[in-house]
C-alpha cells in the first residue's frame, strides 16, 4: 500500500495534452471544418491518443495530428476515462468559442451540430434539454463576458456546457453461485471491489432474481481462489459482474423451480419467483415459500456458473452525458468557485440508483478538482517533483464543490440497453464544463487546466485587465 | 522501525545535494554537536535542569499506558513513534488510517479529549493520560453509530480511506454542534479530504445523523433510492 | 524519522537549559503540526525533543488591565478564536481561515509564528535556501510561483508561512521570549527575520529561546482585519494576505493605520509607506486600492509569480476596506 507521496510519483499520471485548433464555421453555426495539431506527454514511452479528435462531434472534413513528446518522467497511467478528458476539453472549448465569435448561445450551438454525434444524437439532444432546464441555462445564460446575473464589479458568473462518451460495455466474467438447501445465498467471483458498489450490485442481481431479502445473499469476492472475473477498470465491471451473475441465479432459479414443479402439480414454466414464495404464475394461491423449495434441494447445495459473455445480450457499450457548470470568477484575483454543476447522464439499465448516482457525484468532485485545482509539478532542475504531498497537490475539500445535482436517464429506450458502466463517463466532462464556464464569465479563454489563479489572471490580462 | 521510515531513511541518505542531508551526515558522524547532557542509549535517565530532576526518555523504547477507547493499554514506544503508528502496529486498532502522514488529509483522524485531531501527528509518549477515542469505539455490537449509520444510508464512501477520519471528525462536529450550520458543517470538516469523492454522501450523512442523534437510533434502509 | 531522545520540562527554566544551544542540535515541540512532519522529511533530525506543553505558565489567555490581551504561546488556534473578541479581528480571521479543526485544535499561537517555510525545494531537502550540489540556487531558475516578491534580494526565496505574523504587526504586538539570559518582549515586527544561511533560523529567538506568550496593546478603537487570497478553502495556505489595523476619528478620517502583508516575503512584511498614506484619509475604494499599490510599489517578481503581485495589492485593498466598514 502506498502512501500519499509514493503514490504521487510512481504509480503514473495522467498524460498531458495540448492542442492548436482551426475550426470552421457557417452563419448559422454549423461545424464544417475542423484542423487539429495536438501534442501530448506520457512521461516515459508512448501513448495513444489518435482518433480521439475532435470528441463526440465528428466533423467529417477534418485533420488531426497528434504528436507524442517522451520525457524523462515517469510513465502514464490509465487515469478514470483514460484521454477522454482532454480531447474532450479541446473539443468542447473550440466550439463554445466558436459560438462566442457567432455571437451565438452554446446551447443553440451544441444543439445544431449534434448531427456530428452519430447514433446517440438524440440521447445528447434529450440530456442537453434536460440539464438546461436543471441549471436553469436560458435564464441564466448571458453572451462570453457579460456575467450571468449576481455578477458584481470584482465577481463575476458564467455557465458552461459539454458533451462525453464512453463505452461501458461489460468484461468477461466467471461466478459461482450457490444455493443452500436454507435458502440463503452465496456468490463467488475473482473480481474486486474498489468501493464502488460491486458487492451491492452483486446481491441485488441475485436477490432480485430469486425475489429475496438482500441479506440473504453472500458475497465473497476479491480472491484468486474465486472463479476468474475481469478487473475493475475501463467502466466494464458492473456489465460483466451483473451479467454473468444473473446468468448464474437464472440457471439456479430454474432448476429449482424444476425441482419443485411437480410437488406444485404444474411445470417450471408455469412458475415465477416473486415476494420470497415461488408462485403459479396467474394462479397466486399456489405457491410454496423461497425456503421450503431450497429444502427441497435435500442435503446438496445447488451451484451454478455463470458467465459472460453469454447467448443473450445483457450488456451493451456506449453511453453519453452531458454537463454544465455554474461558476464565479473573482476577476481581481483569478480565483474561480463552484456555484452549480449539473450532470445528466446515461447508462443503460441501472441495477442501483444509489451507487450508481455517488459514482457520477465522485466522478464530477474528482473534475472539480482536476478542472481548478490538481497539478503535478516538476522542477526541470533536478527533475524532482515538488507537489508529491497533499498541500500543494491540492484537492477539493468539502467546501470547494458548490451544489451538485446529477439526473440519470432510465425508462424506455435505455433500459432495454443492458447493463453499462457509469465509473468514467461522468469524469470527462467537468475540465471543458468549467473551462467554458469560466470563460463565458471572464470574456476570455483560458487556456491550460488547472484553472488557478496565476493563469485566470494572465488571461485576463491579455485581454486588456477587463472583463 | 516501519518500512515508511526505511524508505524516508534512504530517500535521505541518498539525496547528497541538500543542504539538509549534508548537515545530516555532518550529524550522523557525531561533529555537529555538543549537548549539555551526554547521550546514551536506552530508557529513561534523570538529568538536572534549572535545579530541578527532568526525566529524560528513549532514544531506546520506554514503556507507556495508553487509554484507548476506554481501556487502559500498555506498550513499549520510541519517543518518536506517533500515536497513530502505535495503535495500528501495536494496539491492533486499526481504524484510523495513515494517508500523508503529514497532517494535511484527516485520514487519521480520532478525539482526544473530546476534541478531533490528526493522530498521525502526535507522538504517543504525549498521548498518555489522555482519552483517546479512534472511530472503534462507536459501534456497540452489531449496532451502529448514527453517524456511521448515516455515512451507510448515504452512501458516504467509496474506498473507505477517508472514512473513519470523517466519521470521526462528524463525530466531533455533532458532538460540539449537535444543530449544525452550513457553515459549522463546513468548517467542521474542513480537516478532512476524500480523493474519491463522496462529500455530497457526506453532507447528507451530517444532516441525518444530526437528527437521529436528537431522536435516537435511526433505522436502517436498504440502499437502493437516490442520493437526491 | 530519526529517533531522539524525549524531555517534557515544566519550568520555563528548564525548558530552555534542557535546549541545545546550536540550531539543529534539539528542538521545541508545542502542537507537533509541523515539527513532526519536518522531521518525518528529514528536514529537522534533532537529538533532543523538548515538550513545552507542560509548562502551565505558557498556556492562558488573560485580558490585563489597560484592555490589552496576553496569550500563552501555547493557547491553541481554537481557543484563540473563541477567546478573543471582536477587537481582534485581524488574528482570528487569520486563524479562522485554516479550515481543519484539527490544526485549529492542535496547532499553537507560538507554534504559528515559529513554523518553517513551505517553500518546496526546502521542504523536498534542499535547505533552506534552496541549492543544488554546487551550491546553485534553485528558486530562480525554478518553480517559484508560491516564492517571494518582496525582500527576495538576498538568498532567501521563500514566504514566512505564519498567517498570524501579520495581523500581530498590524495590532502592534509584542512577542515574550525567554532564554537562558531571562525574558525579553520584542516587537512583533522585529521578531522575524530573513535568515542570512541555511542554518539560520527565520525568527530572531535564539536556539535555546522560546516564545512564552504575545501580548497585544489595548485595541479600544482599533478596528482590524484580515484579508487572505485562498485558491482553496480546504487545508490550504494563502497565496497572499494582508491585515490592517485602522484608527479612524468622529470623521471617519483615518488617525492611525498599520498593514503587514503575509505569505509574500521571508518574513511578515510591513507596509509602513501604505499605512503612512491612510494616515488623514477617509477611506474610499480609491484610497485602499492606492495604498494597496503603495504596498508592493517594490515588489520585485521571480520568473513565475508577478501575478502575487497582484494578489497582495487586492489583499491590501480588501483588508482596509473590511477594517474600515
Ligand atoms: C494543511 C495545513 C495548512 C495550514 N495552513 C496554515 C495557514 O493557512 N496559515 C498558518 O499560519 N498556518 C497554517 N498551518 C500551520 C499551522 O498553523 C502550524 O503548523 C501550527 O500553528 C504550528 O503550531 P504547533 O504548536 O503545532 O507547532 P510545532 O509543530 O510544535 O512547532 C513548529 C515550530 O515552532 C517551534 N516552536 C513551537 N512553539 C514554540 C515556542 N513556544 N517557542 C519557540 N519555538 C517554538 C518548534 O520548534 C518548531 O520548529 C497549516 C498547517 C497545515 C498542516
Ligand atoms: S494521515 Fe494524518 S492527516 Fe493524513
Ligand atoms: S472514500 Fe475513497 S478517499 Fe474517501
Amino acid at each position: 500500500m502506498l502512501e500519499r507521496d509514493a503514490e504521487l510519483m510512481v504509480a503514473g499520471t495522467r498524460p498531458s495534452a495540448y492542442a492548436k485548433v482551426k475550426i470552421g464555421a457557417k452563419k448559422d453555426g454549423t461545424i464544417v471544418a475542423w484542423e487539429s495539431q495536438a501534442w501530448g506527454s506520457g512521461g516515459v514511452g508512448n501513448f495513444s491518443f489518435a482518433n480521439q479528435l475532435p470528441y463526440v462531434l465528428k466533423v467529417a472534413d477534418r485533420k488531426e495530428v497528434f504528436s507524442v513528446i517522451p520525457t524523462n518522467t515517469g510513465p502514464q497511467r490509465a487515469w478514470r476515462a483514460p484521454n477522454h478528458p482532454q480531447a474532450c476539453l479541446i473539443t468542447m472549448s473550440a466550439f463554445e468559442d466558436m459560438a462566442a465569435k457567432l455571437g451565438m448561445d452554446p446551447l443553440d450551438l451544441f444543439m445544431k451540430n449534434l448531427p456530428l454525434a452519430g447514433v446517440r444524437q438524440n440521447v445528447y439532444k434529450d440530456e442537453l434539454m434536460k440539464a438546461a432546464e436543471m441549471i436553469e441555462w436560458k435564464k441564466l445564460w448571458r453572451p462570453r463576458g457579460e456575467g450571468a446575473p449576481g455578477s458584481t464589479k470584482n465577481v463575476k458568473r458564467g455557465l458552461g456546457l459539454s458533451l462525453h462518451t464512453w463505452g461501458g460495455g461489460g468484461h468477461a466474467s466467471d461466478c459461482d453461485l450457490t444455493v443452500h438447501p436454507d435458502g440463503t445465498v452465496e456468490i463467488k467471483m475473482g473480481t474486486q471491489d474498489l468501493g464502488v458498489g460491486t458487492r451491492t450490485v452483486l446481491a441485488i442481481v441475485a436477490a432480485d432474481t430469486f425475489a429475496i431479502p438482500l441479506n440473504q445473499v453472500k458475497v465473497h469476492i476479491g480472491d484468486n481462489r474465486y472463479p476468474v472475473s475481469g478487473g475493475s477498470g475501463g467502466s466494464t465491471t458492473v456489465g460483466g459482474i451483473s451479467a454473468s451473475t444473473r446468468r448464474a441465479s437464472v440457471d439456479a432459479l430454474n432448476m429449482i423451480l424444476e425441482k419443485v414443479a411437480p410437488t406444485m402439480g404444474t411445470t417450471a414454466d408455469k412458475l415465477e419467483a416473486v415476494g420470497g414464495k415461488i408462485v403459479e404464475i396467474g394462479k397466486p394461491t399456489n405457491s410454496m415459500t423461497w425456503k421450503q423449495a431450497c429444502a427441497k434441494l435435500g442435503t446438496q447445495p445447488l451451484t451454478t456458473r455463470g458467465k459472460n459473455p453469454g447467448k443473450e445480450t445483457l450488456t451493451t457499450g456506449g453511453v453519453g452525458g452531458v454537463q454544465m457548470a455554474d461558476v464565479s470568477v473573482d476577476i481581481e484575483t483569478g480565483v474561480v468557485k463552484m456555484n452549480n454543476f449539473v450532470a445528466v447522464q446515461d447508462c443503460g439499465l441501472i441495477i442501483d440508483m444509489k451507487t450508481t448516482e455517488s459514482q457520477v457525484f465522485g466522478a464530477m468532485i474528482m473534475g472539480v478538482t482536476y478542472a481548478l485545482y490538481e497539478e503535478r509539478v516538476m522542477d526541470d532542475q533536478t527533475g524532482k517533483m515538488l507537489n508529491a504531498n497533499m498541500e500543494f497537490y491540492r484537492l477539493a475539500g468539502l467546501r470547494d464543490i458548490g451544489n451538485f445535482k446529477v439526473h440519470m436517464m432510465t425508462g424506455k429506450g435505455y433500459d432495454e440497453r443492458g447493463v453499462i458502466g457509469i465509473g468514467e463517463p461522468p469524469t470527462v466532462s467537468p475540465g471543458a464544463a468549467i473551462s467554458n464556464a469560466v470563460a463565458n464569465a471572464i470574456g476570455v479563454r483560458v487556456p491550460t487546466l488547472p484553472l488557478t489563479p496565476d493563469r485566470v489572471l494572465a488571461a485576463l490580462a491579455k485581454k486588456g485587465g477587463k472583463a | 522501525m516501519s518500512s515508511s521510515d526505511e524508505r524516508h531513511d534512504h530517500a535521505a541518505d541518498a539525496n547528497t545535494s541538500g543542504e539538509s542531508a549534508v548537515s545530516r551526515r555532518k550529524f550522523l558522524k557525531g561533529t555537529g554537536v555538543a549537548l549539555t547532557i551526554p547521550l546514551v542509549a536506552g530508557g529513561e535517565k534523570i538529568v538536572k535542569a534549572a535545579g530541578a530532576d527532568v526525566k529524560i526518555y528513549g532514544p531506546n523504547k520506554t514503556e507507556i499506558t495508553l487509554t484507548v477507547n476506554g481501556s487502559p493499554k500498555k506498550v513499549s514506544v520510541e519517543p518518536r513513534a506517533t500515536l497513530l503508528d502505535t495503535l495500528r502496529n501495536d494496539l491492533d486498532t486499526t481504524g484510523a488510517k495513515r494517508v500523508c502522514d503529514r497532517a494535511t488529509c484527516g485520514a487519521c483522524t480520532m478525539i482526544i479529549d473530546g476534541k478531533p485531531v490528526y493522530g498521525c501527528t502526535v507522538l504517543a509518549i504525549e498521548a498518555q493520560g489522555r482519552k483517546i477515542e479512534t472511530v472503534e469505539s462507536l459501534a456497540k455490537g452489531d449496532a451502529l453509530h448514527p453517524v456511521q449509520q448515516a455515512f451507510w444510508d448515504n452512501d458516504a464512501q467509496q474506498c473507505g480511506f477517508c472514512t473513519p477520519g470523517f466519521v470521526m471528525a462528524c463525530k466531533a462536529l455533532l458532538d460540539k454542534h449537535p444543530s449544525p450550520t452550513e457553515e459549522q458543517i463546513e468548517m467542521g470538516v474542513g480537516g478532512n479530504l476524500c480523493r474519491c469523492g463522496t462529500y455530497h454522501g457526506i453532507k447528507g450523512a451530517i444532516a441525518q445523523a444530526s437528527a437521529a442523534l436528537k431522536k435516537g437510533p435511526a433505522k436502517m434502509t436498504r440502499g437502493g433510492k437516490s442520493n437526491g | 524519522m530519526q529517533n531522539f531522545e524525549y524531555a517534557s520540562p515544566t519550568t520555563k527554566e528548564q525548558a530552555v537549559e534542557l535546549l541545545g544551544k546550536q540550531w539543529g542540535e534539539t528542538e521545541v515541540i508545542a502542537g507537533g503540526t509541523d515539527l513532526l512532519s519536518l522531521m518525518k522529511d528529514f528536514i529537522v533530525t534533532p537529538k533532543r525533543v523538548v515538550n513545552i506543553k507542560n509548562i502551565a505558565e505558557l498556556r492562558g489567555v488573560t485580558i490585563n488591565r489597560a484592555g490589552g490581551v496576553r496569550i500563552g504561546a501555547l493557547t491553541s488556534l481554537e481557543e484563540m478564536i473563541e477567546r478573543l473578541g471582536k477587537g481582534y479581528g485581524a488574528l482570528t480571521q487569520a486563524a479562522k481561515e485554516i479550515t481543519s479543526p484539527q490544526i485549529r485544535n492542535m496547532g499553537t499561537v507560538g507554534g504559528d509564528l515559529c513554523q518553517r517555510p513551505r517553500c518546496w525545494y526546502f521542504r523536498a531537502g534542499f535547505g533552506l535556501m534552496a541549492k543544488n550540489e554546487n551550491g546553485e540556487p534553485l528558486v530562480p531558475n525554478g518553480d517559484n510561483r508560491y516564492h517571494a516578491i518582496l525582500g527576495n534580494d538576498g538568498e532567501a526565496k521563500f514566504v514566512s508561512a505564519s498567517s498570524l505574523g501579520p495581523g500581530l504587526i498590524a495590532l502592534a504586538a509584542k512577542i515574550s521570549v525567554f532564554g537562558p539570559k531571562g525574558a525579553r518582549e520584542i516587537d512583533a515586527d522585529k521578531f522575524f527575520v530573513a535568515p542570512k544561511s541555511a542554518s539560520d533560523r527565520e525568527t530572531v529567538l535564539a536556539p535555546n529561546e522560546i516564545v512564552t506568550a504575545i501580548n497585544i496593546p489595548s485595541t479600544v478603537g482599533v478596528r482590524s482585519a484580515t484579508y487572505e487570497v485562498r485558491q482553496r478553502e480546504a487545508l490550504d495556505w494563502p497565496m497572499a494576505a494582508a491585515s490592517v489595523a485602522l484608527k479612524l476619528d468622529a470623521a471617519k478620517k483615518v488617525t492611525s493605520a498599520r498593514i503587514a502583508l503575509g505569505h509574500v516575503a521571508p518574513t511578515p512584511w510591513n507596509a509602513a509607506e501604505a499605512a503612512k498614506f491612510l494616515v488623514g484619509k477617509t477611506i474610499t475604494e480609491d484610497v485602499a486600492a492606492e495604498a494597496g499599490k503603495i504596498a508592493v510599489a517594490n515588489a520585485k517578481s521571480l520568473s513565475r509569480n508577478a501575478y502575487k503581485i497582484q494578489l497582495a495589492q487586492v489583499a491590501v485593498k480588501r483588508a482596509i476596506l473590511q477594517a474600515a466598514g
